[in-house]
Parts: structure tokens; sequence; C-alpha cells
């Protein structure tokens, strides 16, 4: 009996489905992603409140924690041994032009008085944008590498103020 | 006689393995960064500081300008970053963000999960403010506010 010659068949992969699939993915992908990294700030403490008024005195009395007040043309800082001071910010106070330096600056001098304490008061105003809190939070959490106050209690329900 | 030599048809077959090499790098690429929780409000522009590094997990409560979102879900709608005059309230306390936030709480598994505040860099700290007062009511003790690590 006859028999065919075998002959070595050459298994090709079909790959165009898997390219179309590919190709459409990629444009996707690439309109969807943002290539950013995430991080947080924490605090363990719930909001408190304030009443309603303008231009409250230092809330939440412990004398160690500096109290950091974020009104529309910059920064108020007392308590924790350190004399009030105004922190004014320049240009059309945006956001990135508040003086968080000056304010870590005198933070890292609270903390030089009160080292155990890792508390912080800020009052933000109404009308302040929720870019200036979390560059204050910031700010007040770390300087040059150095710990100052990382445990921010947040103060609500300030009006306009001085 | 100059002998010919007979034709052969040639099957040049397209060679694509390396381009599929590299397509499927790419996309292992993209796939490594997209997020699809992350993405849930397009309009949503976290600020940029340094920060710890790392999100943990757990409810996430969004607040772009156009609504308040609780776990992915549109709860309150914004006007321009503003709260709507005719939202329902208690005072300061923002009804449907309660509601939505207390059922968050009483379905989590975790009771110390923190709540995952993504609010966008525009929002006027008011508003941001009544929010975090309804969270409070609703038994949220514990918040992470998630920026863009500038470090990153």
């Amino acid at each position: 009996m006859r028999r065919r010659p075998r002959m070595p068949v050459d298994f090709v992969v079909d790959v165009t489905p898997v390219m179309s699939v590919i190709v459409h993915l990629i444009p996707m992908l690439l309109l969807a992603v943002r290539f950013e990294r995430l991080a947080q700030h924490a605090t363990d403490t719930p909001p408190a409140e304030l009443s309603a008024g303008p231009a409250p005195a230092a809330p939440v009395g412990d004398d160690a924690r500096p109290v950091v007040r974020i009104t529309h043309q910059g920064f108020v800082v007392r308590g924790a041994g350190l004399p009030d001071s105004k922190l004014a910010c320049s240009g059309s106070c945006d956001p990135a032009d508040y003086d968080y330096d000056g304010l870590g600056r005198l933070l890292a001098d609270a903390k030089a008085l009160h080292p155990d304490n890792a508390a912080v008061v800020l009052i933000p105003e109404a009308d302040v944008p929720y870019d200036v809190v979390a560059r204050t939070f910031a700010a007040s959490a770390t300087r040059a590498g150095r710990t100052l106050f990382p445990e921010p209690l947040i103060v609500t329900g300030a009006g306009e103020g001085p | 006689m100059i002998r010919r030599r007979n034709r052969v048809a040639v099957d040049s077959g397209l060679l694509i393995t390396s381009m599929m090499d590299m397509f499927t790098i790419i996309l292992l690429f993209l796939l490594n960064f997209f997020d699809p929780a992350a993405g849930s409000a397009t309009d949503l522009f976290l600020p940029a500081t340094s920060a710890q590094a790392g999100v943990e997990a757990g409810v996430t409560l969004d607040v772009s300008p156009t609504g308040v979102s609780v776990g992915g879900m549109q709860v309150l709608a914004l006007d321009a970053g503003r709260l709507p005059s005719d939202a329902a309230r208690q005072g300061r306390r923002i009804d449907v963000v309660y509601d939505a936030l207390a059922r968050a709480k009483n379905g989590a598994t975790d009771a110390d999960a923190p709540l995952i505040v993504r609010a966008d860099r525009r929002t006027a700290f008011g508003v941001l403010g009544d929010i975090l007062y309804s969270a409070g009511a609703a038994g949220w003790a514990r918040y992470r506010f998630v920026v863009v690590d500038e470090a990153g």
C-alpha cells in the first residue's frame, strides 16, 4: 500500500487579532492613566468645630499645641510659647504664595519648646482653598527632614476674621 | 543555453515578533499605572504636597467641583464646588452625605478603618468642612487626606 510521505507542518500562529486588541488598548490606557504617585496626610482626630463668629481665640486649649489660623491673607500663628505672628502671603495670595517656609520655621521653634508634642491645631477659614490646607499639612509635619507636628487637628466652622 | 532556475514563490511572512514584544511591554507598563478606582472623577485634581507615601485602603470620600461621592457613588451634586442651597441639612450636617457615610460606616468590616478623603484642590474649605462635619457625625474618626506626592 502506498503511503503518503509525511510532510512537516509549519505551525504558524496568527497574531493579527492579538495585535489588533493591543493596538486598541494602548491608546485607551494612555487616555485614562495618570502618571502620579499618591500619598496621604493622616489624622486620627476627628475635626473639631468652632462656634460661629469671626476671629475666635485659640480653641481646644492645650498650651503645648501651636495654633495656625489659615486666612485668605496668610497665616496667623499663636500658642505653644510662640509670640503671636502673622505671615502674610505674597502677590495675589494664590495657594503657592503662602509663606510655608516661614510657618515651618515658627513651628520648628515651637517643636524645640515642646518636643514631645506632635499635634498642631489648624483653623482654615471658609473661603481658603483646600490646596492651601493640604500644603499646610505638609509644612507642619516635617521641615528639612525633621519631624515637627504630624498630627493635625482640624477645626472647622471658622468665619472670616482679621 | 542558459539554464534558468525555476522561480520559486517565496512566502515572506511579516516578522512582527519584535513589535509584539514591544507592544506587550508597553501594555503591561500602562496597566501598572491604571487604577480604575482612582479615576472615578475625571475632574478631580488632588493637591500636590510632600507626604507619607502610600494610601491606606478604606471607604473613599471624593469631593470634586461637580459632586460628592462616597465609595464611588455620587450622593450630592455640587454647583461649581458650592453646596446646593436646597440640600437638606440639620445645622452643618448635610443629610444625604451623612446617610451615605453612616451606611458605609455600618457596612465597614473594620470598625477602625479610616475615611479616605480625596478632595479637589480648588474646593473651598467651608464646603469641605461641612462634609467633614457630616462624616464626624456619622461616626468617622480617622481620616486620610490623599494628595499627589511631590517627590514622586
